[in-house]
């Protein structure tokens, strides 16, 4: 089985509106996949669906096989932290903790040693160019940094899959680029497998297939 | 897991809102502390004057006014408290002893004079006076006609040991003097004899047999030592041997008298003390569910990325334990320092006046006695431990309403909303 992600008839309600409908769509082991759409359109919706942060009406997500709907709040959550890496647009960083800290920040509950996170924290910061602001707060990093260290966190626990929801939405268009670039470079030099929500079509070129979604259908431009 | 680096960073790096509810729980247990403190202060500076004369609780007896001031009169305070009566009371569960005294007041050629009979050997009472003998020898009920007097009085009248002087039809040699002021307002007199002496001097009065029958074992104060947890209701009981017309004074009467403020801090101090506390834990509860509100994108991407509720409410609960452990031990510094400033303090205790031995009616005798006591504060480890139990009430019901928070929150519609 090569898809790391499937989803089957998946639909969400809330308050009323359907952002999404009926969506099959599968990712496959070491894709770069983009989901583009105009604001408002359910991507983020999709792509919390896909993470299981969000429960589905209808329709079922499997993600490496497993049905998300048969697991609690707690299972999910240790579903993300083996299999999972999220990059958000607001970076969410811990604001008190520093960069090197915010990258070992999801092994914090799990039985890894303090060095070995120390160290595999330090080196992910090496891969995305931070390995001089390890002792930086985020608040004492720029935009474009604090979506590294996030990229670098993101990475922290091997995930097969990577959820991105518009990691260039905050920052200027050159350091959006080099975000994406340095995503690209992680898919192609370690087979990470990455799910990119966007409404920014110029980064679709750097991936292997991109959908499209508009009022909560989805279809493969 | 643990992480102390994160616990510390958001205690230091958010100090405004780890200072403020460090404060509140500091303030609540520096209040809890400082009442119970005053409490026992108090409690034990209304037992002052009783402590003075080694007594729990005096006993007398109101009565009727001399007809004549002539010769011995007992004061109209101080009725005689018959031998069958102290009797009744000695056997009483909780005491341990009732020492008898006999106050006189004696009009002579010579002035007025109060006198105290006593005996040389008792626990309580104004025999306590053998230690604030100043010259000669205390008193013997081998040497019957020896008399003890007050140095004040000595220093009016002029008097030595060795002199001697008239009590009624009887003589008395000054055996020794001592100073009254060292030891109590309450048995104080200007001379004491031995108790069956001053009987004598009461049995054969006729201002005495005037207005009482007093028998030959009769007295009519009681110094008694009891146990100080039993003090209300043995005061009840010997009120009802003794008649409506009993006097029982006990550390409470002392409260009475200073009343107001005094008895409320005393009677309300638990009140006061769950007071603060409630108020603290509110605030602190409240100040808790603004961190988690503060915190909900932080609380929604731990979600996200792999912790498990019960990791969050771990963390987050280690905070609040951290911050109540620094409120409490900031509070139980704030008490000790506020408690030793206390004891820096002195209040006058007033005397009542039917316990007061001197006449209202010369001059001077209507003032109002007092006992100046300086506050003694102890700082027990049953109250340190109280602030820090209560301190710990506070924290787990913080991260109870915490936990309910944290278990609420969903990482989608946080984030969605960032």
């Amino acid at each position: 089985m090569n898809n790391i992600i499937i989803t089957r008839d998946l639909s969400k309600y809330f308050d009323g509106v359907e952002p999404v409908r009926n969506v099959n769509l599968s990712v496959n082991h070491g894709e770069f996949v983009t989901l583009l759409g105009p604001s408002g359109s359910g991507k983020s919706t999709l792509l919390g669906l896909m993470g299981g942060l969000e429960s589905p009406s209808s329709g079922e997500v499997c993600l490496e096989g497993r049905n998300l709907a048969e697991l609690d709040e707690d299972q999910l959550a240790l579903l993300r932290r083996d299999k999972v890496g999220f990059v958000f647009q607001t970076f969410n960083l811990i604001p008190t903790l520093p960069a090197i800290e915010n990258v070992g920040f999801p092994l914090y509950p799990t039985r890894v040693p303090m060095k070995e996170r120390k160290d595999r924290s330090m080196e992910l910061l090496r891969k995305v160019g931070l390995e001089n602001r390890s002792g930086n707060l985020p608040s004492e990093l720029s935009g474009g940094e604090r979506q590294r260290v996030a990229i670098a966190r993101a990475l922290i626990n091997n995930p097969s899959l990577v959820l991105c929801d518009e990691p260039t939405g905050n920052l200027d268009s050159k350091t959006g680029e080099e975000i994406i670039e340095l995503l690209t470079h992680l898919n192609a030099e370690r087979g990470l497998t990455i799910f990119m929500v966007t409404h920014d079509e110029n980064v679709a070129r750097y991936a292997h297939r991109s959908f499209f979604m508009s009022d909560g259908e989805v279809t493969e431009s | 897991m643990i992480h102390w680096n994160y616990v510390l960073g958001e205690i230091f790096r958010r100090w405004r809102r780890t200072s403020v509810s460090v404060s509140l729980i500091a303030f609540s247990i520096g209040v809890l502390f400082v009442v119970n403190t005053i409490g026992t202060s108090f409690q034990q500076a209304f037992r002052a004057p009783l402590d003075d004369v080694g007594a729990t609780l005096t006993v007398q007896r109101s009565g009727d006014v001399p007809e004549k001031m002539e010769g011995a009169v007992l004061p109209c305070s101080v009725a005689p408290i018959h031998q069958d009566e102290v009797r009744k009371i000695a056997q009483l569960p909780g005491i341990q002893s009732a020492n008898e005294a006999l106050l006189i007041w004696h009009f002579g050629p010579e002035g007025f004079r109060i006198v105290v009979g006593l005996r040389s050997n008792d626990e309580s009472g104004p025999a306590l006076l053998k230690k604030a003998l100043m010259s000669g020898r205390f008193l013997d009920e081998a040497n019957p006609k020896a008399a003890v007097v007050d140095l004040s009085f000595a220093r009016t009248e002029g008097l030595e040991v060795g002199q001697t002087l008239k009590l009624q039809d009887s003589t008395f040699e000054i055996a020794g003097i001592v100073d009254s002021s060292l030891i109590s307002q309450l048995a104080a007199a200007q001379i004491y004899v031995t108790l069956p002496e001053a009987r004598r001097l009461a049995v054969n009065s006729p201002s005495v047999k005037a207005v009482h029958k007093f028998g030959n074992e009769d007295s009519n104060v009681l110094f008694v030592r009891a146990d100080r947890d039993k003090t209300d209701e043995l005061a009840k009981q010997i009120k009802e041997i003794m008649g409506e017309k009993a006097t029982v004074s006990t550390p409470a009467s002392f409260t009475e008298i200073l009343g107001g403020v005094f008895a409320l801090t005393d009677r309300f101090s638990w009140m006061m003390s769950a007071l603060s506390l409630a108020v603290a834990f509110v605030l602190v509860a409240r100040t808790t569910a603004a961190n988690v509100r503060e915190r909900r994108p932080e609380i929604g991407t731990m979600k996200t990325i792999g912790w498990t509720t019960r990791d969050i409410i771990r963390q987050m609960g280690l905070e609040t334990v951290v911050i109540v452990v620094l409120g409490a031990l900031g509070g139980v510094l704030l008490g000790i320092c506020a408690a030793n400033a206390l004891s820096l303090v002195t209040i006058s205790i007033p005397i009542p006046w039917d316990m007061s031995p001197r006449p209202h009616f010369l001059p001077g005798g209507g003032d109002q006695l007092m006992r100046d006591v300086r506050l003694s504060v102890s700082i027990s480890p049953l109250l340190v431990a109280s602030a820090l139990f209560a301190s710990l009430l506070i924290g787990v019901g913080s991260a109870w309403a915490m936990s309910r928070s944290v278990t609420r929150l969903k990482p989608s519609e946080v984030l969605r909303y960032e």
